[in-house]
């Protein structure tokens, strides 16, 4: 279930918005992917698919692997999709590192953060 | 007629017992153009020429049929007529090949039509951020939150 977008935390919604730009600065086309996305299901829908599509890209993840992102909770099961075992350890890293699960690029964050 | 839904595919198939369906020479074809049609024909997959490809495969059979006159003429006369010039024959022969050469493309005959196209050079495969976690946990290093490379 997607949460009411006020019950987004502040890095949560700094991740999400820095998604949503980035996502629109690729091209007008993406741009107005996202414009039909947030006319009909709002701006945390359409940030939400921006952080989906830059996690996908950067963890160059299968068809079938989650990005952090879509894992909405910490239970293991290697037979669900954003519940296997690496999803959720990747989401537990993220976590510790105090970053938001919509990071666009988990790896560079986690970088970042352990560089620091 | 049945009364139930119509499938989403039709399937064109050939029935079992009746011969595949082969392009057959229009009448005004000369004969030998006439034979040259029937030879490519049935050198080729059944599937290869539909009805709307007639017209091209008809001057294919033209063409070659003018190629093999200027081809016979040319062997078995001089290349140089007694005033010195060249024979009309191999500017015939010539503008015949041209011409087949351009056909051959369009009705996909001839080696080059038939090679697949040449394989591209495939990037080598790229793992996931989960593979290469997998792949450091197998190799026994730690996981201190960065995986490998990023290249």
């Amino acid at each position: 279930m997607v949460k009411p977008e006020t019950e987004l935390s502040a890095i949560d919604r700094d991740a999400l918005q820095r998604c949503y730009d980035a996502v629109r600065a690729q091209g007008p086309e993406q741009a107005a992917h996202l414009d039909h996305i947030e006319r009909i299901s709002g701006w945390r829908m359409a940030a939400e698919s921006a952080s989906f599509g830059l996690q996908c890209k950067s963890l160059k993840l299968r068809p079938w692997e989650c990005p952090p992102s879509c894992t909405k909770d910490d239970e293991v099961d290697v037979t669900i999709w954003g519940h296997k075992p690496k999803e959720i350890e990747l989401r537990r890293r993220l976590q510790a590192a105090g970053l938001s699960l919509f990071e666009g690029d988990p790896e560079a964050a986690l970088a970042d953060t352990s560089a620091a | 007629m049945g009364t139930g839904r119509k499938p989403y595919v039709t399937h064109d198939i050939v029935p079992f017992d009746m011969p595949a369906e082969r392009l057959v020479p229009p009448p005004h074809l000369g004969p030998a153009a006439t034979r040259i049609f029937r030879d490519l024909i049935v050198r080729v997959p059944a599937g290869q020429f539909k009805p709307s490809d007639l017209s091209l495969v008809c001057r294919w059979a033209e063409w070659t049929a003018v190629a093999d006159r200027a081809a016979a003429e040319m062997a078995t006369s001089d290349l140089v007529t007694a005033d010195g010039r060249p024979s009309p024959w191999i500017a015939i022969a010539e503008r015949a090949s041209k011409q087949l050469v351009a056909l051959s493309l369009r009705l996909r005959l001839g080696p080059q039509s038939r090679a697949s196209k040449a394989p591209k050079t495939e990037a080598p495969g790229q793992q996931s951020y989960y593979e290469r976690m997998a792949a450091e946990e197998d190799d026994g290093e730690a996981g201190d939150g960065v995986v490998g490379d990023r290249s």
